[in-house]
């Protein structure tokens, strides 16, 4: 076991801008996990990093109790990158053996560490319909389908089919008149262990992954997963050996061929629209999903209070955080989604869907919290014209 | 002693007051049934100690410092030759030495005798040991008795891990030694892993409230109330019909076997005891629901007596019910065929004359094994009704009938019912017995005239004419009481449907839920006899818990880290002992807790919490992570 060294902090802390922290407490102010009452506190941790004590960050509750929703950084006037500096600290943390309580009895991790080591034979594809037109190896796009089917088996009492918006997404590529590459041999992308600071099997899972979509020979790689999106954009880069191939979110791509998309009226609804954190304040994609909702036949979008920049977050990204701060801040989104008088809650990402759908299995609140979801994907595909 | 040269008591009791005869003593019987009978007689000597209670006596001991490195001492057993006849021994003691944090490690040729705990208690001492792991037997059985000598000294008992080299080695498989050898390490290697993880824990208490419910006024009740009640525990029995004696009371029973004593004359005998004993008897009194465990119990009383009754220990006496043949043999057909019961009942009316419709049959025909060893039915033997059969038999054999008896096999376990066997026999009553899978059949017109059945021994069918057919009813589960009981006490059914207790050796009138004790056919059939014996059993096993003033908590149970429970109630909707549950702590904020006095530590939901915020204590994902771990890896440098 390797013990973490005061300079390997300060080395993170510099990257991530600590030291240009002074001390306002907007962060902490603005936290939700501090909001309702969990033990959290980015200032602190913030100057923590910035005098280096093992202790006092790699080994305290705190550094996995942190979402990584990006809210405190969006805040800070200091421009402290707070969730580089988690994501950093955790891989020093895991290094030295600390590792978050996964929940699940951490079986999400092992079937994605599964796929790291990679000597298992997946079967990914066999939610296929006979309507959808892709194809296996080569192609211009690339539909990254992300790890929907294997939720859909973990989860099967949670009335929810997360497959449901990686098919609208090919039907809306077929009509598109896009066949795309739709891998049997894609493997988790490794966001989740990631952000747990598990970089060493991220590496295994990204450089496949990399090598996978670089073989097809597509020049563009659409993805509904934010998680993966984010991923795709950011933490992939290293990893490509030509040059990276255009990686777009459904929405963005949607947005682009609006105008080649024919919609028919449809029964009137009103939705509202939760930005999952990886695609709004991580990739700043706010503006895609709103565009697509507005031009919906029929459809209207009423936001949130706090909505765009300003969302809240599911509280499970990473299959961590699990906990009664995390029911405390689904509950009171799903009040504030419910306030707005929507009939749907619409979102991008399938885990957004997954966690708000555990909230509403409380025994206790029942319809004061909850409401239909949709991928918004699957509100494209309802709604093309014959 | 009786004629055999074995001692003439039945229930336990002797000629002699104070002096009590129990097992093999009393006569040939299987070692559940001698275990049953030894606890009976346990509470019968009790009668004469009343106004014993145990007190806690022990010296505080200085607890022994544990903290620190991992100090992990190992003691391998011989066991004799179950160990030692097929490991090396010396071996597993040297490779145990090269394992991470192991201290110490020896040898032992029976680690749980008195030698072989002192040997342990020197271990500890010697190598100052904070972790133990017992490479030996079953924990179930032997657990104990190394946690004990560990407390004496101060050692934390939860800071044991047995490897159980035994039953999973050297018994399985014997004939590969080689293998076996193997497979015995890497479980000391898992087992070491997990003890360097084990963490101290201490037992709760809670006070013991000293009274008993006893469900069920038959006579099985009624021996238990007046075993817990003269002892001076307060008794409650709480009978749902207007009377009390169960299957003894008239018009049921006229006399029991083998000494054809008058059920009502031991009935009365029986009352009179209960009476004396100043047990507090509800008759015409339900039991709606019982909350609560082991020392505090809640029971709802309805009917004539309505109350909430607080007690420490609960006995369930609530009876069996006799098979009803419905559609079989004739017996809705014909007015002739008729169920051993209603012939007791007939012999109870009068016993020199029985008459079926205005006459008196000349001849009658017995069937034995009427629902039961029927695998449609019930599969196991009901016990009761061979000798029954053959009372009967013997009866109307007097009565100048002629009889024969269709046996599948005759089943003569109680004291004495051999003998009458062999009486019937002589008395010129005809045994037929009835082919495997085979049944008899029972013909007639308005009436039943004849019934036949192949003879193996002749290989040809026989046709017995008869006046009357009496067909030997087995038992079955008290319906709906077994279901209802199985579901407020979480007592387990076994396959059968009946109760099913503890263990059959171990605890044979016990049950999982501690402070639930079974007297009688609740538990499965059984006989006068027996049942009494049962009771009396379930009586001293009851007031072990009564004579406490406080209840211990088993500390290795299930807790909830408060700050990760979501609050979504799996555990409390799957819990089958009612332990979690959801608690408001802020306003539309929900914990789940678990009461630590219902819990049993199964584990169940804590594998079923989503979010990971229920810890198994002593059975930890981290302990259990470690033994995973370390039986894929196989390095033992340190």
């Amino acid at each position: 076991m390797k013990t973490t060294s005061t300079p390997e902090i300060a080395e993170i802390a510099d990257k991530a801008r600590a030291w240009a922290c002074y001390d306002c407490g907007k962060c902490t102010a603005t936290c939700p996990i501090a909001r309702v009452g969990g033990a959290l506190s980015p200032r602190r941790q913030v100057l923590a990093a910035n005098l280096g004590h093992r202790e006092d960050i790699i080994t305290n509750n705190a550094l996995f109790a942190c979402l990584t929703c990006g809210l405190c950084s969006s805040r800070c006037p200091a421009g402290v990158v707070y969730c580089e500096l988690v994501l950093n600290l955790r891989q020093l943390a895991f290094h030295d053996g600390v590792e978050p309580e996964c929940p699940h009895g951490g079986a999400l991790q092992s079937m994605m560490r599964m796929m790291a080591k990679g000597k298992t034979k997946q079967d990914r594809l066999s939610w296929l319909t006979k309507d959808l037109k892709v194809q296996h190896k080569k192609g211009d796009v690339f539909y990254w389908t992300g790890c929907t089917m294997y939720y859909d088996a973990f989860f099967p009492d949670f009335n929810i089919t997360t497959l449901d918006a990686t098919r609208a997404a090919i039907r809306v590529l077929n009509r598109l008149g896009v066949t795309p590459v739709v891998s049997p041999d894609e493997r988790c992308c490794g966001h989740d262990l990631l952000w747990n600071g598990d970089r060493a099997n991220f590496e295994l899972l990204a450089r496949h992954n990399v090598k996978l979509v670089e073989s097809s020979g597509a020049k563009t790689l659409v993805i509904s997963c934010a998680e993966c999106l984010r991923t795709w954009n950011i933490d992939y880069q290293p990893f490509f050996e030509t040059s990276p191939p255009k990686i777009m979110h459904i929405t963005e791509f949607m947005q682009e061929n609006l105008d080649n998309l024919k919609f028919k009226a449809n029964k009137e609804h009103t939705v509202t629209y939760q930005d999952p954190c990886r695609l709004g304040r991580h990739l700043g994609i706010f503006d895609p999903p709103r565009a697509i909702l507005e031009a919906l036949p029929d459809i209207t979008l009423a936001e949130m209070p706090r909505s765009g920049k300003n969302s809240i977050c599911c509280a499970g990204g990473t299959w961590s955080n699990c906990d009664r701060y995390a029911k405390h801040i689904q509950v009171d989104r799903l009040r504030e989604a419910k306030s707005t008088g929507a009939e749907f809650l619409v979102t991008s990402c399938p885990k957004c869907q997954i966690h708000f759908a555990c909230a509403m299995k409380d025994p206790n609140l029942h319809e004061e919290i909850e409401i239909p979801m949709r991928d918004i994907a699957t509100l494209v595909a309802d709604a093309l014209a014959d | 002693m009786g004629p055999e040269g074995i001692a003439e008591a039945p229930a336990g009791e002797s000629t002699r007051d104070g002096i009590f005869v129990c097992g093999s003593a009393v006569g040939p019987q299987i070692i559940p049934d001698c275990v049953a009978q030894a606890s009976a007689v346990a509470a019968r000597a009790q009668l004469f100690l009343t106004g014993h209670r145990v007190e806690k006596h022990e010296e505080p001991v200085e607890l022994l410092d544990v903290t620190g490195k991992p100090r992990i001492g190992i003691l391998v057993c011989h066991c004799g030759i179950n160990i030692a006849g097929v490991l090396d021994i010396d071996d597993l003691v040297q490779y145990a030495t090269a394992l991470p944090d192991v201290v110490a490690a020896a040898g032992s040729t029976f680690a749980c005798s008195t030698t072989g705990q002192d040997e342990l208690v020197e271990l500890i001492r010697e190598h100052n040991l904070n972790r133990l792991v017992i490479a030996a037997c079953t924990p179930r059985t032997h657990e104990p008795i190394f946690r004990e000598t560990c407390t004496h000294i101060g050692f934390n008992p939860y800071l044991i891990e047995m490897v159980n080299i035994r039953d999973q080695c050297s018994w399985v498989h014997t004939g590969q030694p080689v293998e076996a050898q193997e497979k015995a390490r890497t479980l000391i290697r898992m087992g070491v892993a997990r003890a360097r993880q084990l963490e101290p824990l201490f037992e709760g208490e809670v006070p013991m409230m000293h009274s008993a419910l006893v469900i069920g006024g038959g006579i099985a009740g009624i021996q238990a109330a007046t075993d817990l009640a003269v002892q001076g525990f307060p008794v409650t029995l709480v009978e749902k019909e207007g009377q009390l004696g169960g299957r003894l009371a008239k018009p049921h029973l006229k006399y029991l076997y083998p000494n054809m004593r008058p059920a009502t004359e031991v009935l009365e005998a029986k009352l009179k005891l209960l009476e004396e004993s100043g047990a507090r008897v509800l008759l015409n009194t339900d039991v709606e629901s019982i909350t609560g465990y082991v020392g505090n119990f809640e029971a709802n009383l309805t009917g004539e007596t309505e109350e909430l009754l607080q007690v420490g220990a609960i006995i369930l006496a609530v009876g069996a019910d006799l098979y009803d043949p419905e559609e079989e043999y004739g017996y809705s057909k014909f007015p002739n065929v008729i169920t051993s019961q209603e012939l007791e009942t007939m012999l109870v009316e009068d016993d020199k004359n029985v008459e079926i419709a205005g006459s008196r049959p000349r001849s009658a025909s017995f069937v034995l094994c009427v629902g039961s060893r029927d695998p449609e039915h019930f599969p196991g033997c009901s016990r009761y009704c061979c000798p029954t059969a053959i009372k009967q038999a013997i009866l109307l054999r007097r009565m100048g009938m002629d009889i024969t008896i269709f046996y599948r096999d005759i089943r003569t376990i109680s004291t004495g019912a051999e003998e009458m066997y062999r009486e019937a026999r002589g008395l010129g009553v005809l045994f037929i017995r009835i082919p495997e899978g085979d049944k008899v059949q029972v013909s007639g017109t308005d009436h039943a005239e004849s019934v036949r059945c192949f003879d193996d021994l002749l290989g040809r069918h026989l046709e017995v004419p008869t006046d009357l057919v009496v067909l030997s009813v087995g038992m079955q589960p008290k319906q709906p009481e077994t279901s209802k009981f199985h579901d407020i006490l979480k007592v387990s059914v076994g396959l059968d449907g009946f109760f099913m207790e503890l263990h059959p050796e171990l605890g044979p009138v016990e049950t999982p839920v501690e402070g639930v004790l079974l007297a009688g056919t609740a538990q499965g059939p059984k006989d006068i006899v027996d049942t009494v014996a049962q009771a009396s059993a379930a009586a001293a096993k009851a007031s072990i818990f009564l004579a406490h003033d406080t209840v211990s908590l088993n500390p290795a149970v299930s807790e909830v880290i408060e700050e990760k429970c979501r609050g979504c109630g799996t555990c409390a909707e799957i819990c089958e002992f009612h332990a979690p549950a959801l608690v408001e702590i802020e306003p539309g904020t929900f914990v789940a807790r678990i009461n630590a006095s219902l819990c049993k530590g199964c584990g169940t939901c804590t594998s079923w919490c989503p979010s990971g915020a229920i810890v198994s204590k002593h059975f930890t994902d981290r302990q259990v992570h470690a033994m995973i771990d370390a039986l894929f890896t196989t390095e033992t440098s340190k």
